[in-house]
């Protein structure tokens, strides 16, 4: 019998992935020296179904890796060898390449044969006992042409690009042949270096800062025989058109040859640095959302079922006025039935409501990582401290807010946290904190970014603002001077300084925020921190309503925008000018908006102290929206007004009601402007 | 009403197929391939502040869509839903646009050459949204250009697009004010 074993495939992918960031969390969180026996024999566990299941598939490469690392951590396991840190690294490291391993066999990425055999002898020597050999500096040809690409947390650093270009030029003459431009930090850069360095050395400078995949190291043409000598065992070497199509690409075959040079690269990057190899996987791979997902379902899909549901909604009421019309012995048998199908028809929307929520977790697991990686490359001691994870947001958002939180994470490890030297001399612990805190208000999530770094310089902003030509001046409150670093005129040149230049591509985080309905919110302090928080409604789709009648008429209020209702007392509504404007609570007058004036309905109720107040909060104004009847409070989902029709002045949005009828939700920020104005306008 | 019988050599232009419906006792024609649905009556979501012609909008499987009431629009009075009354669905561009209508005559295939040049009818219609003139049963059809009439700025029904979204902007200013 034979077995298409192509439509297991998808399971071994995801299966792999989630062990794969399971072995990434623990290795993580443990302590190098002292890690726990279960977190060990955890890893043991995860690492051995990786090699049992990709043996199966016939992924020799990945059962070669994961071989290598059972034996080590079998190893450690049974007390035979003692825990490093560098275990932990090798372990991080090989955790990458079977990452890249496994895109690879899902056709999404080029397989890094020499990462990968850089790991295995890695893996290999420290499961030996031995410490990594000291590297042999192979002397090359006249030089090397060198095309990556940087990883993403690096490409938008100029402080780690100066870094690199730093080091390459240590190493031999740089010649810049092509450089991505300001616009896409991320786009391809080709070098060439001229000395007489190893093609190791070269690798250990530049796998700190790119994917696997990557980079390709291609020697330049030897300028004589003698040189080309030099080069013994010169690996099968062929072209490949790469993405521009200008240059070959270098690819190893005996790995025996390997070996060597990618034990020099490991050492030449090891200990802390080393796990940086591959690290910046995270563009790629923390996407895939850690230890999340076992099932992918497009946000359309849940859309589309949404919908459905609520057809199903309508469709059951339609029933319900048909059972109305037969006798009376089958309508009470429909009736029932028509019970159950509501109770049923209920569950099921609120479970595909449910399905769009997910724990920020998902974006949150990128970032120790990163953290780590990140710290370790800019020299500094970072803690990275995850509050509120657990906290729920909506599907669509939590994919947009991961790009814009990784900028604020990177900022604030770039240029808010010191470098431990400088943590001293302010008299602060050496280890920089970052804290990333996620908690729910109303209606509304709050993500922070806090460091307790150097904070914003306000002097240097305000001289900076000055230098481009901005109107400011000294009397700025301290929020608005900060709200200057998401100008875009701060983005694009270099750093104000190190300490205050919280310049990188603010102004594309708070567009992109702006995009999502949010807030940013930046407090800081000199010398003690900097807290940005971005604050999000929680879903873009889903919003709790408190359903209102005004006449006939239904709307909706969302549920985050109400603080109270109430029935107002006759002796608590005030008159302005012989009308009847406001109304007092607990000692505060309120400008009341009469929605049935206010929309012209018909047959509305007019004396205010026989309807319902409800109390709205909107930008820091309150105001009471006069209604007729509270009919409801449920979850309504967002539809837009502009997709077939257009934006209405005081409605965000209407809604599909349980009726199958329209009811537009009200815009209240809009509406309580309204009666602000109005109130100028009678003084 | 009419029947297919009279309409000479239907298969020579089978592009343009018409549906044929009533306005008070005015008979319309529009191109059937602007037609996307046709729906039972239902009472649309009336929306504060948007045009007398605009009777709200109503849910269309999930989608929120306006409904138009197009002898208001003509200045043939408010129509009031009879038994005859259905709500044609349009496709114009990307977006669903609803239209009452009193109600339905005929699916009727017409050639192009039959459709004579209309004169100028008053501010009501305005003669860019009229195709022209046809004669079906001794009966006169009005042939509009619905997709052009919807899509018209002073119908206000496509608030994005720039001019417009700017003219209403404005809009919203002054009614802030007053």
């Amino acid at each position: 019998m034979s077995l298409d074993m192509s439509q297991f495939y998808q399971v071994f992918f995801e299966e792999t992935e989630e062990h794969l960031a399971s072995i990434e969390a623990i290795l993580l969180r443990i302590d190098p020296q002292h890690p726990a026996p279960e977190e060990i024999a955890e890893i043991f566990r995860a690492a051995h179904s990786i090699k049992g299941s990709s043996a199966t598939f016939g992924f020799e490469d990945m059962a070669g890796v994961t071989h290598l690392m059972e034996d080590l951590l079998d190893r450690v396991r049974k007390g035979e060898l003692a825990p490093s840190r560098e275990m932990v690294d090798a372990c991080l490291a090989a955790g990458d390449v079977l990452r890249n391993q496994l895109d690879a066999h899902r056709g999404e990425r080029r397989p890094d044969l020499e990462r990968a055999e850089a790991v295995r002898s890695r893996l290999a020597e420290l499961c030996d006992g031995a410490a990594p050999g000291a590297a042999p500096q192979t002397a090359a040809g006249p030089g090397f042409d060198l095309a990556f690409r940087l990883a993403r947390v690096v490409s938008g650093s100029e402080l780690l690009v100066d870094n690199m270009l730093a080091e390459l030029a240590a190493l031999g003459d740089c010649e810049i042949v092509e450089r991505p431009g300001a616009l896409q930090p991320e786009g391809g850069w080709r070098i060439r270096l001229r000395g007489a360095c190893a093609e190791s050395a070269l690798r250990g400078v530049l796998e700190l800062v790119t994917d696997p995949g990557d980079l390709t190291i291609s020697p330049l043409a030897p300028a004589s025989a003698v040189s080309a000598a030099d080069r013994p065992a010169l690996p099968a070497e062929y072209s490949e058109d790469a993405e521009d199509g200008s240059y070959t690409l270098f690819m190893p075959f005996p790995p025996a040859r390997e070996a060597l040079p990618h034990g020099a690269a490991a050492e030449l990057a090891a200990p802390a640095a080393a796990a940086g190899e591959a690290a910046e996987e995270h563009a790629a791979g923390a996407t895939r959302g850690g230890a999340e997902t076992s099932i992918r379902v497009s946000v359309d899909k849940v859309d589309q079922m949404v919908n459905l549901v609520g057809e199903l909604v309508i469709t059951r009421s339609i029933l319900q006025e048909v059972a109305s019309q037969v006798d009376a012995e089958v309508f009470d048998k429909l009736m029932n039935g028509l019970g159950l199908l509501e109770r049923n028809t209920r569950e099921l929307q609120e479970s595909v409501m449910s399905i769009r929520m997910v724990a920020v977790s998902v974006v949150f697991a990128r970032f120790p990582r990163l953290v780590r990686e990140l710290g370790a490359r800019l020299g500094k001691q970072v803690r990275l401290r995850l509050e509120g994870e657990h906290a729920e947001l909506d599907k669509g958002l939590v994919e947009r807010i991961a790009d814009p939180l990784t900028h604020l994470v990177r900022n604030a490890l770039d240029h808010g946290i010191e470098t431990p030297a400088q943590r001293l001399a302010a008299g602060k612990p050496e280890e920089g904190q970052v804290v990333l805190r996620a908690l729910h208000q109303g209606s509304y999530i709050l993500i922070e970014v806090e460091d307790d770094g150097a904070g914003l310089s306000r002097e240097k902003i305000l001289h900076r603002a000055r230098e481009r030509g901005m109107a400011v001046h000294d009397g700025m409150g301290d929020a608005e001077v900060w709200q200057l670093i998401c100008e875009p005129g701060f983005s694009t040149a270099e750093t104000v300084t190190e300490v205050s230049g919280r310049g990188v591509g603010m102004d594309v985080v708070k567009r992109n925020i702006g995009a999502l309905g949010g807030l940013l919110e930046i407090r800081s302090e000199h010398g003690r921190g900097t807290r940005i928080g971005v604050r999000l409604p929680l879903t873009l789709a889903i919003v709790d309503g408190l359903t209102v009648g005004v006449g006939e008429e239904l709307y909706v209020i969302p549920l985050g925008f109400v603080a109270e209702t109430l029935q107002a007392a006759p002796e608590t509504i005030h008159r302005v000018a012989g009308e009847a404007r406001m109304v007092r609570v607990r000692g505060d007058y309120l400008p009341v908006v009469d929605l049935g004036r206010r929309f012209a309905v018909e047959g509305a109720q007019r004396d205010w102290s026989r309807g319902i107040m409800v109390l709205v909060e909107s930008n820091g104004v309150r105001a009471a929206l006069f209604v007729d009847t509270l009919v409801d409070q449920q979850q309504v989902v967002i539809k837009n007004l502009e997709a077939n029709f257009r934006r209405v002045a005081g409605f965000s949005a209407a809604t599909v009601l349980g009726s199958g009828k329209v009811a537009l939700i009200l815009d209240v920020a809009v509406l309580v402007d309204g009666v602000r104005g109005g109130e100028a306008l009678a003084a | 009403m009419s029947s297919p019988a009279s309409v000479p050599d239907p298969a020579a232009a089978p592009q343009s197929e018409f549906l044929a419906f009533m306005l008070a006792d005015e008979a319309y024609a529009i191109d059937i391939l602007a037609v996307r649905e046709i729906r039972a009556y239902e009472p649309a979501t009336r929306i504060a502040g948007a045009p007398a012609f605009v009777r709200g909008v109503i849910n269309l499987r999930g989608l929120i869509v306006p409904v138009v009431d197009l002898r208001q629009r003509f200045g043939l009075g408010r129509s009031e839903p009879g038994s005859g009354t259905v709500i044609v669905v349009l496709q114009v561009d990307d977006r669903l646009v609803g239209m009452l209508v009193d109600a339905l005559s005929d699916v009727i295939a017409l050639p192009v050459a039959q459709i004579r040049p209309a004169p100028e009818f008053g501010p009501a219609i305005g003669a860019q949204h009229v195709r022209g003139l046809a004669t079906v049963d001794e009966q006169m059809l009005i042939v509009l250009d619905i997709c052009a009439l919807m899509r018209a700025p002073d119908m206000g029904l496509f608030g994005e697009q720039d001019g417009s979204a700017r003219a209403e902007t404005a809009m919203t200013t002054n009614r802030g004010r007053s």
